[in-house]
């Protein structure tokens, strides 16, 4: 494949996923006010969001174990196979939370039957499944087979994790072997699943239009120009408030060479982070190490790591020796960069 | 340290499970265990299971995976 095709596929997914996180992102603050309204009306103690209806799968499957390390130490192939079902099912779970029941269960189907009617609502505006079918489209494209070299030496495990105990690389290999033939099983049924780029551009046209206010606030916010992005978010944030606008906002100001800009923003981000925490990673991030302009306290960022440990990635501040760098790697792995991505949809259009 | 306990529950998976999660925890754990010593070990255990029932619920919940 080229290299452009693959550019325009990766970047129009990523746009997807940027704007399908907004809309969600949307609806979490919406209900999140309007629980917290009806609590202060009727006078009762708000609901916890992580106890929330919307957070539970509707199905009823009972999870499956997930195997313990004892098991994994003893009997690699059964910790597998015990691992395999809890995570389809833990990944469906998720797919009912992020894409709602319907689009999860077309997405359990097998790609020629998921294919169609994930168009169909995609067409209709349904952004999530625009974004499955996105998924499902650069999966099956990757299917061509290459030509066959000669068999490994040595097993994947051995290569890339060559310090982990033998019943651990074991335990890997075997997730891995189950896991191709799974994914090769899958692949046959990819006959009538569109092409990725065709519909790449489908949908960027269908949802990517700069009269969104959501792209024109992602647009603002990519100018390299400090002053004109800024200048630009205000105006937009003036005419339709917009709690990711503001962290862009709070984002671009928190860098700037001005001090009152930089108070500003750290202040904009202060308030922001008490209840979104992509905007309490983004400020652990800064205030560990330094963003721009603005040079942080990595003593005073604990307050702020812990909320970006929320999502389940190791607390490192604690390591005392290297907290900035350790914050880094922790915040990358939890896609805190989405505040700086490059799926913005200006370079994406830029791209087109 | 519960970040290997997560993706033994299957907690960050999405789309087509896989062994990348696991590995990286793994190898993330076991990297930490060869830095500390036995006491720096005892210390962290302790506050690992100080905090890790409040943060390791939160994320089996923000993740799907409390089932």
């Amino acid at each position: 494949m080229k290299a452009r095709p693959v550019l325009l596929i990766a970047v129009a997914l990523g746009a997807l996923l940027a704007l399908f996180a907004l809309m969600r992102h949307h609806e979490a603050r919406a209900k999140h006010e309007s629980m917290a309204s009806d609590a202060r009306a009727s006078n009762t103690t708000s609901v916890s969001p992580a106890t929330s209806a919307d957070t539970r799968s509707p199905t009823d499957d009972p999870f499956p174990s997930a195997p313990t390390r004892d098991l994994v130490d003893r009997d690699a192939g059964a910790a597998a196979q015990l691992w395999q079902a809890r995570a389809k099912r833990a990944a469906f779970a998720r797919q009912v939370k992020e894409f709602g029941p319907e689009v999860a269960r077309l997405m359990q189907l097998a790609p020629d039957e998921a294919w169609d009617p994930l168009v169909e609502r995609a067409k209709d505006g349904d952004i999530a499944a625009a974004t499955a079918a996105m998924l499902l489209a650069t999966t099956c494209m990757a299917t061509t087979p290459g030509p066959k070299g000669p068999p490994p030496v040595m097993s994947f495990a051995e290569r890339f994790y060559p310090t982990l105990s033998d019943p651990w690389k074991a335990f890997l290999n075997r997730i891995d072997e189950n896991g191709r033939a799974e994914h090769d099983e899958r692949m046959k049924h990819c006959e009538g699943v569109g092409n990725a780029i065709d519909f790449a551009m489908l949908m960027i046209d269908q949802f990517l239009r700069p009269e969104n206010p959501d792209v024109a606030i992602e647009m603002a916010a990519d100018n390299r120009d400090s002053a004109q992005a800024i200048a630009d978010l205000r105006e937009l944030l003036a005419a339709s408030p917009s709690a990711r606008g503001e962290l862009l906002l709070g984002d671009r100001l928190l860098e700037s060479n001005d001090a009152a800009e930089q108070a500003e923003g750290l202040a904009m981000l202060e308030r922001l982070a008490k209840t979104d925490a992509e905007a309490a990673s983004r400020l652990a991030y800064c205030v560990a190490s330094s963003c721009g302009a603005f040079r942080g306290d990595p003593a005073s960022a604990r307050r702020w790591l812990e909320h970006a440990a929320r999502p389940g990635r190791s607390i490192c501040d604690l390591d005392a020796r290297q907290p900035a760098r350790c914050a880094r790697r922790s915040l990358r792995s939890l896609g805190v960069g989405v505040v700086r991505a490059r799926s913005r949809p200006e370079r994406m259009l830029r791209v087109l | 340290m519960f970040e290997l306990d997560l993706a033994l529950n299957g907690c960050f998976e999405f789309f087509n499970p896989s062994y990348a999660y696991i590995a990286r925890a793994a190898k993330d754990e076991e990297r930490l265990r060869k830095r500390l010593t036995p006491g720096d070990q005892n210390a962290g255990l302790a506050t690992y299971y100080s905090i890790s029932g409040q943060w390791e619920q939160k994320a089996e919940v923000r993740l799907s995976c409390a089932g």
